[in-house]
């Protein structure tokens, strides 16, 4: 128990600072995202739709 | 290779979270996987039904643009989350349903977990007993019995394959991708060469409603639902993945996406060309182009199958060790098999039953999985700003208590969301009332499901202190390891 403690101790204490200074998705990753998940599914469905 | 930590009973193979060092799957491994847990039998059936409302040419570009629609969902609630903070989709979900709300979600992704790997391993049954019988070796009276053996041994060897951890899935899931994709291709271009590829063209659907509207939202709504499906297994991949969300990004929306809508199109052709066989091909491969051609195509689906049931239950053992007894008393090898029990069962004594009711899997994803994105997106980009309380995520008593460990915020988003979603649209008939063929089901539920979120969270939750938000003060508490959660209660 005291183990299980220790190490979940010291294995939230390495993703919590890797957390705090990970990268995140910049505003172009967000724009790409949404280009690709949004804006591409908008072109292809006004397309589909006067086929 | 990224050197691994040895796992143990509580480490990778646990439900806690992985650590830095311990996410090894590049960007290679991370597609591979998406990869072969999107390309999967249910991608045929999919494209089958889309089949019953639009033709091919409508209905491939309908599909792909609801895949990659669906997978944005997805990829925001779980990606950002499960590499940043390593992870699973269940645990993912403690800020917003709590430390004992996220109990719902371990059950709503059990049963949909079971229930798929179950529908995959009959598949793969009924592919093997085809493939026996075509060639002769067995005969047409011993096709269930080969089948339930057949279904037993895809359970055995997904054991045999996932007992020494997921190490052993990062290197087998890429292969069986590319095999299946190649696959993929081939049935297409059978499928072009017997039938012609301006019949293809010119095949009408064979239940379209009178509304042209109607049918194409529902063919959007179909692919939107499907990868809405992938929530139970996106998130033991992303907390596996190595360097990040950016590195995850592309191999992960691609390979979700695009392979699932490529081998439904698969599906629609066939399900137009071949009505009667909603998009099965194992119902006309072997008519269509003889023994050389059906063979392959059938042992695709056995490999397809063995791939996904592969990263199914490594999700669905993930969620099931988050059961304290479980995690303490059970060997990681030990909770695959308590995983796959209920799988073995149901092939051996309900398989036909089962098999001829996965619309109604399909309608119970549908109705859960939109508003579980919608909640876990406001949450986490519009509430917490993209910053979780990691310890409060796996230390019991921390500020994902709220109140007795369920958030009302969470469940009244989530009920709100399901209840938007069957007023627009009957799942399981397909029968729907207005504004459904403008605005479709999945979506309106989402949105639905984050405001209701939102608005009661702000009124609600975070004036009471509750949940970690910015202006809430959580209280230390000691230690009280809850096997990858919460179930321990505050000490």
């Amino acid at each position: 128990m005291r183990m299980d403690v220790e190490e979940l101790e010291a294995r939230l204490a390495e993703v919590a600072a890797d957390a705090a200074q990970a990268t995140t998705l910049t505003r172009r990753d967000y724009a790409l995202i949404y280009l690709v998940t949004l804006v591409v599914p908008a072109i292809l469905l006004f397309v589909g739709w006067h086929l | 290779m990224t050197p691994t930590a040895t796992p143990r009973a509580g480490g990778v193979e646990g439900a806690w979270p992985t650590t830095p060092r311990e996410r090894s799957w590049g960007p290679l491994a991370v597609f591979g996987l998406s990869v072969s847990t999107a390309v999967a039998t249910w991608c045929f059936l999919i494209g089958g039904y889309v089949a019953y409302y639009l033709p091919a040419a409508s209905g491939t570009l309908v599909m792909i643009a609801g895949g990659l629609v669906g997978i944005l969902l997805i990829f925001l609630a779980l990606v950002p989350v499960g590499t940043r903070y390593g992870v699973d989709s269940i645990v993912s979900t403690k800020p917003q349903l709590g430390e004992r709300g996220s109990y719902l979600a371990l059950l709503i992704a059990y049963i949909t977990l079971i229930g798929w790997n179950t529908v995959l391993l009959i598949f793969l049954g009924r592919a093997a007993a085809e493939i026996l019988i075509t060639l002769g070796v067995l005969g047409e009276g011993a096709r269930q019995a080969v089948m339930v053996v057949s279904g037993l041994v895809g359970v055995a060897v997904v054991w045999w394959l996932l007992r020494g951890g997921p190490e052993r899935m990062r290197n087998v899931g890429p292969w069986i991708a590319s095999l299946v994709i190649l696959l993929g291709i081939w049935i297409f271009v059978l499928l072009v060469k017997e039938v012609g590829w301006s019949n293809l063209m010119d095949a009408r659907p064979s239940a379209a409603a009178p509304d042209k509207l109607w049918n194409y939202t529902t063919g959007f709504e179909l692919l939107v639902v499907s990868a809405l499906s992938w929530w139970p297994y996106v998130g033991g991949m992303a907390r596996q993945a190595s360097g990040g969300v950016r590195r995850a990004l592309w191999p992960a929306l691609v390979g979700l996406s695009l392979p699932l809508s490529i081998v439904s199109v698969v599906g629609l052709l066939a399900g137009l060309a071949v009505p009667d066989s909603g998009g099965d091909p194992t119902t006309f491969l072997v008519d269509l182009g003889g023994v050389a051609s059906g063979i392959p195509a059938l042992l695709f689906i056995v490999l397809a199958n063995i791939g996904t049931v592969m990263v199914g239950l490594y999700a669905v053992t993930l969620g099931v060790r988050q059961v304290p007894a479980i995690q303490r008393h059970q060997s990681w090898s030990g909770t695959l098999l308590l995983s796959l029990v209920p799988v073995a069962a149901i092939i051996v004594l309900i398989p036909n039953t089962f098999f001829d009711n996965v619309d109604t899997l399909l309608a119970f994803m549908g109705v859960v999985f939109a508003p579980m994105c919608g909640m876990q997106i406001a949450d986490y980009y519009l509430l917490r700003r993209q910053r979780l309380d990691v310890r409060s995520l796996f230390v019991a008593g921390g500020a994902y208590r709220f109140w007795g460990g369920v958030n009302p915020a969470g469940v009244l988003a989530l009920a709100s969301g399901f209840v938007t979603y069957l007023l627009l649209l009957d799942p399981v008939n397909y029968t729907s009332n207005s504004p459904y063929e403008y605005i479709s089901a999945s979506l309106p539920s989402a949105f639905v499901a984050a405001v209701v979120y939102l608005l009661v969270t702000r009124l609600v939750v975070i004036p009471a202190g509750k949940g970690g938000y910015p202006s809430a003060q959580a209280a230390e508490r000691p230690v009280v390891p809850a096997a990858g959660g919460s179930a321990a209660p505050p000490a």
